[in-house]
């Protein structure tokens, strides 16, 4: 994502974008967004945040109350079935039309998307195998699981060869070998295609997406690459999970406490919560912190270092962004 | 999962996605529980209803064929509303939602969409109910004719079909505005109260245009007229255009509004 990029490298573009629905819930606001081709861009926030919101507007499926999406550099509206015809979309619970099978489905999206027979039917045969649905092809869809219902979606989302892939929670729902299997198959596509992905699943976005918008309450309050995200986390914060005589291990707390560089040593059962100060280099620290241990005979059975995942990073940043709502409101106001 | 296929240049066909549509419809509407309720109602009304007549013809009580059809057929007419209604209205209304994300996600326009459910809606309704009139006509002519002493012999084939067409042209004028009221509201139910007022408000609007334009009244007033050949064919293509006016301006307010609704 870029602030500041020419136009024709964006596939994704949202300015000052704002829902209101009916003057009553503000969904959006002023969400300013931009996403580069190549992007694989996880879309965060708890629920009601906007994130569905967000991904309608952008498909033209809802009218912004102001501001404006572009998708491939052209304002996105309820009629523009030539930018859709680009867009590969999976709903967050996909649902399909009753009485149909997969080629019945796959063939009326395929016509949905202005395909002539000769390149629709052999581009479902292939995706039908490629979402291993060969087995099912004649059953009714209204009797899929989950998983299989997601993999349909999946297909769905492919048949019109898209550049954009907006995929509205892709892995709800899934038991660990489906999730597995979506998320790899998110890899194989980023190699190729721009995917805007919204999740709760926070170590999902972790594993497969480059860059991250968080939204709170509609508001847009980080974008970035994943490593910016993670970048703003507190650092030199570990938990070290302990073996040895319950006494010698709260006697080393006891001098860990006593080390000016430790600000904060907190023990739960045999885990000990351990923060450091960010003035000295955190290996000498952590060498004496390892010596007290080895001097009370206490064995170290895991070490490891909190918060250098995406997901206390997006909790940080919405601890932060509860506690400045309004801070960041007169700043705008004074900036103003 | 393994990797989508090679990429293809597609050529796009800009009219598949209103058949797609058009299509899946027509279906869909053919096998829903409320067209069927429909049909069998209909039908056992047409088919009691002409058996009656024939017994009290064979007893001796003779009535015109002209007044015998027109009597069912008003009341086809009328007594098929309710479900017309629901038929129309459910057309887009129903699917608003995550059925409707599947499909105005993909590269169909909001027109194109509207397009497709108001002809497949009233591709069915009118089919269905001409047929069934038609068959009651034939079967009106051809019983009692034979069997009454040629009191059949007041239905004329040109009033028939007058009869029919106009009947019909007054149904597409119920189903295009239901359709319509169906895409603007958000659902069913509510589209539904809002088309039964917007009925009752046209009808008690045209009933106050001048008598001698072409009304449901008129119409209603004039059916056993009209079987008997007794209208004229200026009459007719006044009628139908005043219902084609009618009908447009409802699907064009609900495509209009509906081009730019969220859904």
């Amino acid at each position: 994502m870029a602030a500041a990029k020419p136009d024709s490298e964006l596939v994704v573009e949202s300015s000052h974008l704002t829902k209101i629905y009916q003057n009553r819930q503000i969904a959006l606001n002023d969400a300013t967004l931009a996403v580069e081709p190549g992007t694989v861009l996880g879309l965060l926030g708890p629920n009601g945040a906007g994130k569905t919101t967000f991904l309608r507007l952008v498909l033209g499926l809802h009218r912004p109350t102001a501001g404006w999406a572009k998708v491939f550099n052209k304002t996105m509206t309820p009629n523009a079935a030539d930018l859709r015809r680009r867009i590969g979309y999976i709903p967050t619970n996909p649902q399909f039309p009753k009485g149909m099978t997969p080629i019945t489905y796959l063939d009326y999206i395929a016509r949905l998307f202005g395909m002539p027979r000769n390149e629709r039917k052999p581009r479902l045969a292939s995706l039908i195998r490629a979402v291993d649905l060969l087995p099912h092809s004649g059953e009714s869809i209204a009797h899929f699981t989950p998983g299989q219902t997601a993999r349909l979606a999946v297909a769905a989302s492919l048949i019109n060869e898209p550049d954009l892939l907006i995929w509205d929670e892709p892995t709800h729902g899934l038991d660990i070998e489906a999730r597995r299997s979506m998320l790899e198959l998110i890899k194989t596509l980023a190699a190729e295609k721009t995917l805007i992905l919204s999740s709760h699943n926070l170590t999902d976005v972790d594993e497969v997406c480059n860059h991250a918008a968080v939204l709170n309450k509609g508001q847009l309050i980080f974008q970035g690459s994943l490593q910016e995200l993670k970048g703003r986390i507190r650092k030199n914060h570990y938990e070290l999970d302990l073996d040895g005589d319950q006494k010698s291990i709260t006697k080393s707390l006891g001098v860990l406490k006593a080390m000016k560089e430790v600000t904060q040593a907190v023990l739960r059962q045999r885990r000990l919560d351990l923060k450091l100060t960010d003035d000295v280099a955190n290996t000498a620290i952590l060498a004496q912190v390892f010596q007290v241990l080895s001097d009370n005979k206490v064995s170290l059975i895991c070490l490891r270092s909190v918060g250098m995942q995406t997901e206390q990073a997006y909790l940080d940043l919405m601890e932060q962004e509860e506690s400045r709502g309004f801070t960041r409101l007169v700043q705008l106001a004074e900036a103003a | 999962m393994d990797a989508a296929a090679t990429a293809v240049p597609f050529r796009f066909n800009r009219f598949l996605p209103y058949w797609a549509v058009l299509q899946t419809d027509l279906g869909q509407t053919l096998r829903s529980w409320v067209y069927r309720l429909w049909l069998i109602m209909m039908a056992l009304a047409a088919v009691g209803y002409v058996l009656f007549k024939l017994g009290a013809a064979n007893a001796g009580e003779y009535q015109s064929v002209a007044a015998q059809s027109d009597d069912l057929l008003r009341a086809l007419a009328i007594g098929s509303l309710s479900l017309i209604s629901l038929l129309a209205v459910s057309g887009i209304s129903s699917e608003r939602g995550v059925i409707a994300d599947s499909v105005l996600s993909r590269g169909i326009s909001r027109y194109q969409y509207f397009l497709a459910k108001w002809h497949a809606r009233l591709a069915v309704v009118l089919a269905t109910f001409v047929g069934i009139a038609a068959v009651v006509l034939a079967a009106y002519a051809t019983l009692f004719t034979a069997s009454t002493n040629g009191t059949g012999a007041n239905l004329t084939f040109g009033g028939a079909v007058s009869a029919i067409v106009l009947l019909a042209a007054v149904l597409g004028v119920v189903v295009s505005w239901g359709v319509a009221i169906g895409a603007i509201t958000n659902g069913t139910v509510l589209g539904i109260s809002i088309f039964w007022i917007v009925i009752f408000g046209g009808l008690a609007t045209l009933s106050r245009m001048p008598s001698d334009y072409p009304n449901l009244k008129w119409l209603m007033d004039g059916l056993r007229n009209v079987l008997r050949g007794g209208i004229t064919s200026v009459d007719v293509t006044q009628f139908l255009l005043a219902s084609f006016f009618l009908a447009s301006v409802g699907a064009l307010v609900g495509m209009g509004i509906f081009a730019r609704k969220d859904v």
